[in-house]
């Protein structure tokens, strides 16, 4: 499946309750088989930028399109890949059932499906596919999560602080774990995080909104060659970069500043 | 060799025991406390009494049947219609804070002395904890599962089936360990209330001629069979919820 280029056009999203406008006229293009990490402020929107990508709210105002397609007719025809900071793993099933069950929910005969297995080799994990959730460390349940969103073959992965609740060490791991499944097939991803380091690290573009209501208060590029070292000049910095547009944000007690 | 049942069968077997000394040493009257060893004789004599417990039986597993489908019904109803759910919810309140007690003799007017008005006093027993915890358990899918299904483009019936139906199944069987024996106190209920046969019209009978180890027996069966249908649930729960 070919990688879509991503387009927000003057996005609005405003809840209702409680009343709160989370994103105030987006405009972003995302460039197809990029990562394009999104950092800010709690509040700032970031997951609803996230959820409106991937259709599962709708905006107020304005549009989303992806790859000439808007996202429920990505949805339709799986073409997202989804991964948020818990595993969301079923814990009846095993890791092997667990993306088994990603293939078969809303199936699509035309594509052709890498057996569970093969996945959880991919990550690491081939000796865990009958292993239930329950028997699997916080890291490992992580990396089942990760193999399931390769399993349904999307091109656009949208990913909300996958690795939030991983220490230092795990998330620098799946990190490059992740960096190596999206050599293998480059979907676009959208990656937001509250870690700058990381972003970084991972991202040819970041994008950084601004608190209540999400706008984009600046992005920039990231021309670093993979494997990128973080104790580079270059790499440091960039992330002081990052850090100093976020401290120039109106509200910054949200934010952890640890990359 | 696990010492947990061995010590809880000596304690049994110890105050059984202490009970017979005592009763035997005071020579208390049977019409007010019987010997273990009366009630015994009286449960070995066949008196009529395991026929009745099957009938009892029969009537709180249709009644518990019958109650959990309708509480699950309703519960799925919700679950898929959540506008129903107040006026669901308000019925069953009203049901459920009617006391059973108040309701069988109405129901043994309208259907009789037979099967049926047991049958429907253990179905309201017992629907309301199932509607309770189905109701929680379907909605108890944690919202990361429901936003990464939803982003597969799952149907409303596929999660249902494949993601809250296996997730509500926990709750089910804590509903069903409460009303199971729940279910035969509302037999037995119904059957005091007006009844040609059970277990609860054995107990009326005894009780009317005061015949103590024939209600003490009574009593003791009625506890077994609480408790088996009970282990029941819990077998049925171990084997089939293998992932906890």
């Amino acid at each position: 499946m070919t990688a879509p280029e991503l387009y927000f056009r003057a996005v609005t999203k405003r809840y209702s309750t409680p009343r709160v406008t989370a994103l105030e006229k987006v405009d972003l293009e995302i460039g197809a088989g990029s990562i394009t990490a999104v950092i800010g402020v709690s509040g700032s929107g970031k997951s609803t930028l996230l959820r409106l990508a991937g259709g599962l709210d709708q905006p107020t105002e304005g549009e989303i399109v992806i790859g000439g397609r808007n996202p429920q007719e990505m949805r339709q025809s799986k073409g997202i890949g989804w991964m948020s900071q818990h595993p969301a793993l079923l814990p009846w099933r095993t890791a092997a059932e667990n993306i088994k069950l990603a293939q078969t929910i809303n199936p699509q005969p035309e594509r052709e499906m890498t057996p569970p297995g093969e996945l959880l080799a991919m990550v690491g994990l081939e000796d865990f596919g009958d292993a239930y959730p329950s028997t699997l460390s916080g890291g490992m349940q992580q990396r089942v999560s990760l193999a399931r969103t390769l399993a349904v073959g999307g091109s656009l992965w949208l990913m909300d602080e996958p690795f939030a609740a991983l220490d230092e060490l795990k998330r620098d791991a799946l990190a490059d774990e992740m960096l190596g499944l999206w050599e293998a097939s480059r979907p676009t991803v959208v990656w937001v995080t509250h870690h700058i380091t990381e972003a970084v690290k991972l991202a040819d573009e970041i994008v950084v909104l601004t608190p209540s209501p999400g706008t984009i208060a600046s992005r920039f590029p990231i021309d670093l060659e993979r494997p990128r070292d973080e104790t580079s000049p270059a790499f440091q910095m960039i992330v002081r970069r990052a850090r100093s547009i976020l401290r120039e944000s109106p509200a910054v007690s949200g934010f952890e500043a640890t990359g | 060799m696990r010492r947990g049942p061995i010590v809880a069968a000596l304690t049994v077997l110890g105050l059984v025991s202490l009970w017979e000394i005592v009763v035997r040493i005071t020579n208390t009257p049977e019409y007010l406390v019987p010997a273990p060893s009366a009630i015994a004789e009286h449960l070995g004599s066949a008196s009529g009494l395991l026929p009745a417990a099957a009938i009892t039986l029969l009537e709180a597993v249709s009644g518990l049947l019958i109650g959990a489908s309708v509480g699950l019904l309703l519960a799925i109803g919700i679950t898929f219609w959540g506008h129903l759910e107040q006026a669901v919810m308000s019925i069953a309140l009203l049901v459920k804070s009617t006391p059973v007690i108040a309701v069988a003799p109405i129901l043994t007017i309208w259907m009789g002395f037979g099967y049926g008005p047991k049958v429907v006093v253990t179905a309201l027993l017992t629907f309301f904890p199932v509607l309770i915890n189905a109701i929680e358990g379907f909605r108890s899918v944690d919202r990361s599962i429901h936003d990464w299904a939803r982003s597969l483009d799952a149907s409303p019936s596929e999660i249902f089936m494949k993601i809250r139906w296996p997730s509500a199944r926990p709750f089910l069987f804590a509903a069903l360990k409460v009303a199971a024996p729940l279910a035969m106190i509302g037999a037995v209920v119904a059957e005091w209330m007006g009844a040609s046969s059970g277990l609860g019209r054995h107990m009326w009978v005894a009780y009317a001629n005061l015949d103590m180890p024939s209600l003490f027996a009574a009593v003791l069966v009625l506890t077994m069979l609480s408790a088996g249908v009970y282990r029941i649930v819990v077998e049925i729960e171990h084997r089939t919820i293998r992932w906890a």
